[in-house]
C-alpha cells in the first residue's frame, strides 16, 4: 500500500505532527498495514476533530480509516446496526432518522467516526440519562497488533472491551462496531430555554431540567464582567406527533449542512477579540431569553451538533490557535469546585479571556479511560496565549484537588503527572495494553505524552 | 435515474459513488468484481443506505469464458441491464512491468482485453434490447503513449478505440456508448504516489460523470480541463515528445 508523509494539526491548532499516511480502502488493508507499517509505530485516525495530540503521531504511521465507511447490517426490528469504523454520525442520521431511528448518544460534531466516538467514549447532552457512546455498543472488532482480528463485548473479552472504550485507539484498531439504535416518533425536539443568573441558579435549573426532560446544555458567559455566570439553559425532550400537531408545524425537519458552512473563516480572525465575542454573548442572551416563556421546536442537528452550521469555527481563533479546557467534578464538589474555578478565571479576566463556556449534567461510566463521572462538566474555550499553560496548570490543579478530570479529547497540555492524578485506574489499563499491545506498536503523541506508551 | 445498473469492477471507490448518485430513485444493482468478500460490504452498504436491491456476482478481467454467463446473470436477476459501468483496470508498476511480463499482461488484460470480452457481451445484448447507456472509465494517460506510463497507457488508448468502434455500431441501435477519459483521482490507485497534480476527488468525479451520461456525451475528460491539457499534449510533435521525459 502506498503512503505519503502529511502534516496534522490538532482542531485546536497548537499540536501538530508529521506523519506517514496511508488509506486502506478494503478491509483486508488494514491487516497489511499492521503487519508491515511505513513507520514504527501506528495509529488510527477518523475525521480528526479532537483538539489536541490525540490523534497525532509523530514519526509514526498514521492509517485513515474514513474508506473504510460501509454500513454492513440493520435490524428494523431491534434497531442492532453493524457498521465499518469509518462511518459517521453524520451518515448514520442521514440514513436511519427519515426511517424513524436515532442514536441515543450524539456528539457535538456529527462528522466524527464511530471509531472516534469508541476511542473517546463521546458523551450528549444527556448524560446523566442514556450514558455515553459505549452504552449503546454491543460489539467491538478491533485487529490487534499481532494482526488478528477480535471481537469483544461485555461478555466476550470485556477486558479488551473496557480498555477500548475511552481507549484512544491504543489498544488496536476498530474496524467494526455493533451498536443499537432508538425509535423515535418524530425528528425534531421541543426545546425550552431558561435564562440563569449565576453558578449556583444553574445548578438548581440543571436539578429541575434532568427530572422533567432528556437533554440539558447551559450556555453561560464568563466574558461580560457584570453578567459573570449569567447565561441560558437549554432543556429538550424529543417531540411527539402531537406536539407538531398542536404547535402548527406541517412537517418536522432535519437539516443538512449549507453553503455558509463551507465559507473559510479564517480571513475573519482578526475580527474575532474580546469585543466581539462580548457582543455575541449580550445578543445571544437577548435572544434566546425573549423566548423564554414558550418552547419552540428545533431539529436534531441544530440542537444537539449547533457547530456543524461552521464546522471550520476553530479558525477563527486565527494561526495561534485556542485551547479548549474540558473538565468534570463529581456532584458533592462541583459547586465549589466551579466556584474556584470561575474565582481563577475572574483574578485573570485581563489576560486570559473565556470566548465561550458551556456546563452539562454528567452520569458515572465504569471504563478507566472514559471521562464521565456523576456530577458536572464545563467547558471553556481561551484564545491561546502567553502564559496559558501555568494558567491553566493552576485549574488542573484545583480539578485534581476535586477529585475531577479533564477530558482527554479535548486536551493536548496536561502533564503526565496532573493525568495520573486524575485517571485512578491506569494500572488496570496498561495491564491489558501489555497483554494485548505488548510491542507498544499502537501508540500516539498523547499516549507518549501521558507516559501511557514509552515508544 | 438507471433502474437497473451493471457495474463491473464495482470495489472502485468512484464506482461506488456513480451508483450513490444514480440509484437515488430506487431500481436495482448488479455487481461484479474480483474480490467477493469487499465487494459483499459494498453491496450491503448500497442495500442500506438506499434501500434498492443488490445483486453480486465474479468478474476476473482474465476469466474471459465467464463474461457471457456474468452478464447474463445480470440480464436474468434484474430482468435487463439500463446502464452498464464498466471501471476495471489496475494501473501496475511501469517499472516492474518492463522487466516481468506477468505484470504487463495483468495490466493490459485488466484495462483492455478483460473489458473488451465483458463490452462485447454487454454490446450484443443492448442491441437487441434496443436502449441503454454503456460507459467505460478510460483514463487521460490513454490519449498519449509516455515513457513513465505506456503499457497502461496503450490499454486505456485501446480501449478508447475500441469504444469509438462501439458507439459507432451502436448508435443505430440507441444504445449510448460514453468514454470516461479520467484525470488523476484520489482513489487507492494514486494515494500516496509522487507527481500527481489536479487531483479530483471520487466524489466528484462520479457527479461529472453522471451529468454527461444524463446529457448523453460521448467522451468526457473529467475534470473538463483535462480535455486543454492533454490537446496540448497530443499535439507536441513526437520529435519534440521523445526527448521529453513525461
Amino acid at each position: 500500500m502506498y503512503y505519503k508523509k502529511v502534516k496534522f494539526t490538532g482542531f485546536s491548532g497548537y499540536s501538530t505532527a508529521y506523519s506517514s499516511v496511508i488509506r486502506p480502502e478494503r478491509f483486508r488493508e488494514v491487516i497489511g498495514a499492521i503487519k508491515n507499517p511505513p513507520d514504527r509505530h501506528i495509529l488510527a485516525r477518523g475525521a480528526g476533530k479532537s483538539y489536541g495530540d490525540a490523534a497525532l503521531n509523530s514519526d509514526g504511521t498514521i492509517l485513515l480509516t474514513n474508506r473504510l465507511n460501509r454500513l454492513l447490517s440493520f435490524n428494523d426490528e431491534t434497531g442492532i446496526l453493524r457498521a465499518e469504523s469509518g462511518v459517521t454520525i453524520k451518515d448514520i442520521l442521514t440514513v436511519f432518522v427519515p426511517r424513524g431511528w436515532v442514536l441515543p448518544v450524539v456528539p457535538g460534531i456529527s462528522s466524527i467516526t464511530l471509531g472516534g466516538c469508541i476511542a473517546f467514549d463521546i458523551h450528549s447532552k444527556n448524560h446523566w440519562k442514556e450514558g455515553s457512546f459505549h452504552d449503546h455498543v454491543n460489539k467491538i472488532s478491533l485487529v490487534l497488533a499481532d494482526g488478528s482480528i477480535c471481537e469483544c463485548s461485555r461478555d466476550k473479552e470485556p477486558d479488551l472491551f473496557w480498555a477500548t472504550v475511552g481507549g484512544m485507539g491504543l489498544t488496536g484498531i476498530i474496524v467494526e462496531v455493533e451498536l443499537k439504535l432508538r425509535r423515535i416518533e418524530v425528528p425534531c425536539f421541543k426545546a425550552y430555554s431558561i435564562p440563569v443568573h449565576n453558578l449556583q441558579d444553574t445548578f438548581c435549573r440543571f436539578d429541575e431540567a434532568c427530572s422533567n426532560h432528556d437533554f440539558a446544555v447551559a450556555w453561560i458567559d464568563l466574558l461580560n464582567k457584570n453578567m459573570f455566570g449569567r447565561g441560558i439553559l437549554f432543556a429538550a425532550d424529543y417531540a411527539t406527533n402531537r406536539d407538531i400537531v398542536d404547535s402548527g408545524i406541517k412537517d418536522a425537519f432535519f437539516y443538512d449542512n449549507n453553503l455558509i458552512s463551507r465559507l473559510p473563516l479564517k480571513p475573519l480572525a482578526p475580527f474575532f477579540n474580546r469585543v466581539t465575542n462580548r457582543m455575541f454573548n449580550l445578543l445571544f442572551y437577548q435572544k434566546h431569553s425573549k423566548t423564554a416563556s414558550r418552547p419552540y421546536f428545533v431539529g436534531i442537528q441544530p440542537f444537539l451538533c449547533p457547530w456543524d452550521s461552521i464546522p471550520n469555527w476553530n479558525q477563527l481563533y486565527g494561526s495561534k490557535g485556542f485551547v479548549e479546557y474540558q473538565c468534570v467534578l463529581p456532584i458533592g464538589n462541583a459547586l465549589q469546585g466551579l466556584e474556584s474555578i470561575l474565582e481563577h478565571i475572574r483574578m485573570h479576566f485581563a489576560d486570559y479571556p473565556v470566548y465561550f463556556a458551556a456546563i452539562k449534567r454528567m452520569g458515572h461510566s465504569p471504563a478507566p479511560l472514559s471521562y464521565p463521572l456523576d456530577g458536572y462538566s464545563i467547558l471553556m474555550d481561551f484564545p491561546l496565549r502567553q502564559g496559558l499553560q501555568e494558567f491553566l496548570n493552576e485549574i488542573d490543579r484545583i480539578v485534581i484537588r476535586n477529585n475531577g478530570k479533564v477530558f482527554l479529547a479535548k486536551d493536548g497540555r496536561i502533564s503526565a503527572a496532573a493525568f495520573q492524578k486524575m485517571y485512578t485506574n491506569l494500572e488496570w489499563w496498561l495491564k491489558v495494553k501489555n497483554a494485548v499491545d505488548p510491542q507498544e506498536l499502537f501508540s500516539s503523541d498523547m499516549s507518549r505524552r501521558l507516559l501511557l506508551t514509552k515508544r | 435515474m438507471a433502474n437497473k445498473l451493471f457495474i463491473v469492477g464495482a470495489t472502485s471507490i468512484i464506482c461506488r459513488q456513480i451508483c450513490s448518485t444514480l440509484i437515488k430513485g430506487g431500481g436495482s444493482v448488479y455487481l461484479a468484481s474480483r474480490d467477493l468478500e469487499e465487494q459483499s460490504r459494498i453491496a450491503a452498504d448500497l442495500k442500506l443506505r438506499h434501500g434498492i436491491e443488490v445483486f453480486e456476482g465474479k468478474f476476473e478481467a482474465e476469466d474471459t469464458g465467464s463474461h457471457d454467463a456474468l452478464v447474463n446473470d445480470a440480464v436474468r436477476k434484474m430482468g435487463g441491464i439500463d446502464c452498464a459501468i464498466v471501471a476495471s483496470g489496475e494501473l501496475g508498476d511501469q517499472i516492474m512491468a518492463r522487466e516481468n511480463v506477468e505484470l504487463s499482461l495483468r495490466i493490459v488484460i485488466s484495462n483492455y482485453v478483460g473489458p473488451l470480452i465483458v463490452l462485447t457481451h454487454l454490446a450484443n445484448f443492448m442491441e437487441k434490447q434496443g436502449f441503454g447507456h454503456i460507459i467505460v472509465l478510460s483514463s487521460v494517460a490513454g490519449d498519449r503513449g509516455r515513457q513513465s506510463n505506456y503499457i497502461y497507457g496503450s490499454a486505456k488508448g485501446g480501449m478508447t478505440r475500441f469504444l469509438q468502434g462501439l458507439r459507432n455500431r451502436l448508435y443505430q441501435s440507441g444504445v449510448h456508448v460514453l468514454t470516461v477519459k479520467l484525470g488523476f483521482v484520489d482513489t487507492r490507485m494514486t494515494f500516496g504516489k509522487s507527481d500527481m497534480f489536479l487531483v479530483s476527488t471520487p466524489e466528484k468525479a462520479a457527479r461529472l460523470v453522471v451529468k454527461a451520461i444524463q446529457r448523453k456525451a460521448d467522451v468526457v475528460y473529467v475534470p473538463f480541463f483535462w480535455s486543454f491539457i492533454m490537446m496540448i499534449i497530443r499535439h507536441i510533435p513526437e520529435v519534440i515528445f521523445k526527448r521529453l521525459k513525461l
